[in-house]
Order: C-alpha cells, then sequence, then structure tokens
C-alpha cells in the first residue's frame, strides 16, 4: 500500500533524493520550491519508509505524515451566504489542507430553510467527484435529524457531518462531529483548534477505511503513476492552474478540458494498456476539468484477458 | 446589554445567544443596544427577536448636547453628556478638519473661525442610524431560510416575527405582546 508523505528541507542533494524514490518505486505527487528550500509531496510504498526518512535526516530534512494526502475533499455548506461562509466553513477547508488534502468550497443553490432546504442532481453529481465529503450543518437538533438528511443521503462517496447540538450519529453519514454549529468568527480559540483536530480525525479514519475498501480490489495502476505518464503532456504543462493535476483515492482530476486532452490520454500506454482500457475517463462536471477514475485489476483482466 | 432567549433547545439558544453579541459587536453598535430577547422554535417553526436600542437621550441636537458660546476665536462647546463627546469630535473633524478643531480638555473644544450659532442646530445622533445599523444585524443573525416576516417597530423597539411556513395569527399575537412588553420595559 502507497502511503502520502512530505519531506520538508534544502536543495542539497535534491536529485539522490528524486533518484531513490523513483528507485523504491515511489512517486513525487508535487513539489514547492522557495529560494534554497523544497517541500515535496511523495507516494511510497509503506515498506520503504524507513528508508527514505534515512536518505532524509543524511540530507538535513525531515519527513512528515500528511494522512490526507493524494485526497480532494468537498466542504459543504446549506448557501453560499454569511450565515455559513467563511466560517466554520472555509476554517474547516483550510484546515483540511494542513493535513494534505486538496480542498473545494461548496454552497448549495436551495439549501437554506429547514423544510425547504433541497439538493439538486447536479450538486449531487459534482459531489460524486470528490473523495469525501464533510457536510457543514446548523445549530438545531430538530431540524438536522428531521429535515437535513435528504441532502447527503443520496451522496455515493463517504460523508463526514459536522454538525452543532449534541446528538447521535444520523444514518447515512460514515463520519459525525458534533459542537461546530454557526459562526460569525474564525475559529482560533484552543476549543475551536481541539474540534478542527476531531474533524481532521474523523475524515482521516474514514479515508481510511475508504483506502482500505479500495486495497481489498486494487486499483490496476496507482493515479500517482498516471499522474507522472501525462504531467509532461504539453496540455498540462502550459496550463496555468495551480495544481493542474490532483490526485484522488482511485483517479485523478486533470485539470484541463475534456475536449482538449481526452484522446491524448486514452492512448498512453500503462503497462502494455491503452489508458482507456483500464480507466472511464470523463468530462468533470465542474467547468473545463476531465476526471480519470481507474478500475481495478480484477475488473481489467475480466475485462481484457 | 440584556440578552434573553428562549429556546427549544438548549444548544441552539446558547450559539444564538453568542453569535447575537458578536454580530452587535462586529457593527459596532453594542453600547446602542438595550435589551435583546430571542425566542426560537424550530420545531414549528418560528424565530422570533425584538430589540430595544438605548435611546441617545432626548437631546439630538449639539446645542442641546453642549454648552455653546461664542469665544474670540471662534466657538466653544463645553459637552455636558460624554456620550456624545465621539459623534461631536467626529462632526466637526469631518466639517472643518482636525486644524480648526483643538480639544482643550475632555470635555471642552474650540472651533476656530466658527459663530456658535452655526452648531446650535447640528444634528449629531439620530435613531434613524441605529436603526438601519440594527436592522442590518438583525438580517445576519436571523436564519437564513425564514422569508416570511412580520415587523414590529416603534421609535426604540424592532420586533421581527419570522418563518419558512405560513404566518399564523397566534404567531403575530406573541410578537405583538413581546414588542409591547419590550417597548414598555425600560
Amino acid at each position: 500500500m502507497y502511503e502520502v508523505l512530505m519531506f520538508d528541507g534544502g536543495l542539497y542533494r535534491i536529485r539522490d533524493f528524486y533518484e531513490t524514490i523513483d528507485d523504491l518505486g515511489g512517486f513525487i505527487i508535487q513539489e514547492n520550491r522557495s529560494q534554497t528550500m523544497i517541500t515535496v509531496t511523495m507516494a511510497l510504498p509503506d515498506e520503504e519508509r524507513g528508508t527514505i526518512e534515512e536518505l532524509a535526516r543524511q540530507i538535513g530534512g525531515e519527513i512528515s505524515d500528511i494522512p490526507l494526502g493524494g485526497t480532494e475533499i468537498a466542504v459543504i455548506g446549506p448557501t453560499l451566504g454569511r450565515h455559513h461562509m467563511p466560517h466554520p466553513i472555509c476554517d474547516i477547508a483550510e484546515y483540511m489542507r494542513r493535513f494534505g488534502a486538496i480542498t473545494i468550497v461548496m454552497g448549495l443553490a436551495r439549501g437554506k430553510g429547514r423544510e425547504t432546504a433541497q439538493i439538486s442532481s447536479d450538486e449531487k453529481a459534482i459531489i460524486n467527484e470528490y473523495d469525501a465529503a464533510i457536510f457543514v450543518l446548523g445549530n438545531f437538533k430538530d431540524c438536522i435529524e428531521k429535515e437535513k438528511s435528504r441532502l447527503y443521503e443520496d451522496i455515493e462517496v463517504p460523508v463526514i457531518l459536522v454538525v452543532g447540538p449534541d446528538m447521535d450519529k444520523p444514518d447515512h453519514c460514515e463520519g459525525f462531529v458534533s459542537g461546530v454549529g454557526r459562526k460569525c468568527e474564525r475559529m482560533r480559540k484552543t476549543d475551536e483548534i481541539k474540534k478542527l483536530d476531531e474533524i481532521a480525525d474523523t475524515v482521516e479514519s474514514v479515508i481510511d477505511q475508504h483506502r482500505k475498501e479500495l486495497d481489498e480490489d486494487p486499483l490496476f495502476v496507482h493515479p500517482a503513476e498516471i499522474k507522472q505518464r501525462i504531467e509532461s503532456l504539453p496540455a498540462v504543462k502550459d496550463n496555468l492552474r495551480p495544481a493542474p493535476i490532483v490526485l484522488h483515492l482511485d483517479g485523478l482530476r486533470v485539470k484541463v478540458p475534456y475536449e482538449d486532452i481526452a484522446q491524448e490520454i486514452a492512448s498512453i500506454e500503462i503497462y502494455g494498456r491503452r489508458l482507456d482500457e483500464i480507466a472511464d475517463i470523463t468530462k468533470s462536471r465542474l467547468g473545463n476539468s476531465t476526471l480519470i477514475k481507474i478500475h481495478s485489476v480484477a475488473r481489467v483482466m475480466d475485462q481484457f484477458p | 446589554m440584556r440578552i434573553e432567549v428562549e429556546s427549544s433547545e438548549g444548544f441552539g439558544g446558547e450559539s444564538y445567544e453568542g453569535l447575537f453579541k458578536r454580530i452587535v459587536q462586529d457593527l459596532g453598535i453594542y453600547r446602542n443596544v438595550d435589551e435583546a430577547r430571542m425566542i426560537m422554535r424550530p420545531d414549528i417553526p418560528f424565530f422570533l427577536v425584538s430589540v430595544r436600542m438605548r435611546s441617545p437621550s432626548s437631546t439630538s441636537s449639539i446645542g442641546e448636547a453642549t454648552e455653546l458660546r461664542d469665544a474670540p476665536e471662534g466657538a466653544r462647546l463645553t459637552i455636558l453628556d460624554e456620550n456624545f463627546a465621539p459623534a461631536i469630535l467626529r462632526w466637526l473633524w469631518d466639517a472643518y478638519g482636525r486644524d480648526r478643531t483643538d480639544q482643550l480638555s475632555r470635555l471642552e473644544l474650540v472651533v476656530k473661525g466658527v459663530k456658535a450659532d452655526e452648531l446650535r442646530d447640528v444634528e449629531i445622533q439620530s435613531m434613524e442610524r441605529q436603526k438601519s445599523q440594527l436592522l442590518d444585524a438583525l438580517w445576519r443573525i436571523l436564519p437564513e431560510g425564514f422569508k416570511v416576516r412580520h415587523n414590529l417597530t416603534n421609535r426604540s423597539t424592532i420586533t421581527l416575527m419570522t418563518t419558512e411556513a405560513c404566518m399564523s395569527r397566534e404567531w403575530i399575537e406573541l410578537a405583538e405582546k413581546v414588542h409591547e412588553e419590550m417597548s414598555n420595559d425600560v
């Protein structure tokens, strides 16, 4: 199983470091250079962690865990109104980034109110493109228990529910955190930071569970391997969007319009097979992106023995 | 500021009390709110909020809030009610600039080259401004989907009864009762 780690150090012997990652069967997910310092996010087989830690120590850097690395998570509020944004929704999204996740913030078009709150099928389809969805709801138990489950009950990806009142975990959600609710200031007090940690721990355990489920029927190829193959394509290389390729647990989001890149990436060969044989390549619902969902080994062997 | 909250749920009530305090602080009108009462019943559902503003007293012009006389260098003001001091200073700075407004002591001011009569009728604090700031605070605190509203207002008190269902006579009567109690409870 691959583990996502972060190296924080200097440029000294960074080429050796990259070569070692390659030799160990790992991949670079992202690198950020700032003058003579560098931060590298990488995916590495978990049994090789000791080797890379030893090398990092020798070159004066350090390795740390980023438990949500390689995931893209949606943080969803009932609306984009100032009743919900920027606090606490953006606070939660920002905090998840510290654990390595790429997060987006989303407000529902018709999510306001108690009995009138709705979610559209388009919104559900957008949410289903992510690895997990954090729904941030309000202050009243009665409202959340009786009226809000329809917002997330049909979501196919794991749902983490963050609410205000202390209550039992409702159905249709994999993770649950209470004690947040509506806020009109930044979550920066000690107890609020503890709450953000609790949310991060909950998301981490839900993602871990999802990773284990994926490992039961492993993917034909790790998403980072596909990333490595397509990041040199001109359409990706010349893309000015930050992080043009985002890893998912079971695929990738390439921030290039489907029409511009689909054919080119479909013909890439990986382990003797075309990419469109081992993955679904589809247009993302979220503007100008292409989604790649990798098939499991069993599915590929079944379809193309 | 006194806040009274009636809620069918403990967490919701406490949370909205905190939100109300924080919002009026953010808008800088904490001192203008004398009393607030909120009744919230998410199970029905309705949300009532009634707020009584602290009156800026009966005086509302510089002539009434200060002892005003002509001096050789200009108009000389002695502020009688310190609550008005920031508003008077702000108005004088805006109108004549800081160069012409000398603050001799905490309550003593001289405005150079100005006749006392010019200042006498200047209104320095108005309830309308307070009301619009307070309404801003109330729109922020009200649950977002509760678009059916019944408003009651008089010189010092604003009461809003809101729901997302059809407004009932019973709730309107409750709003009127709370509004009357708040208006009389000075």
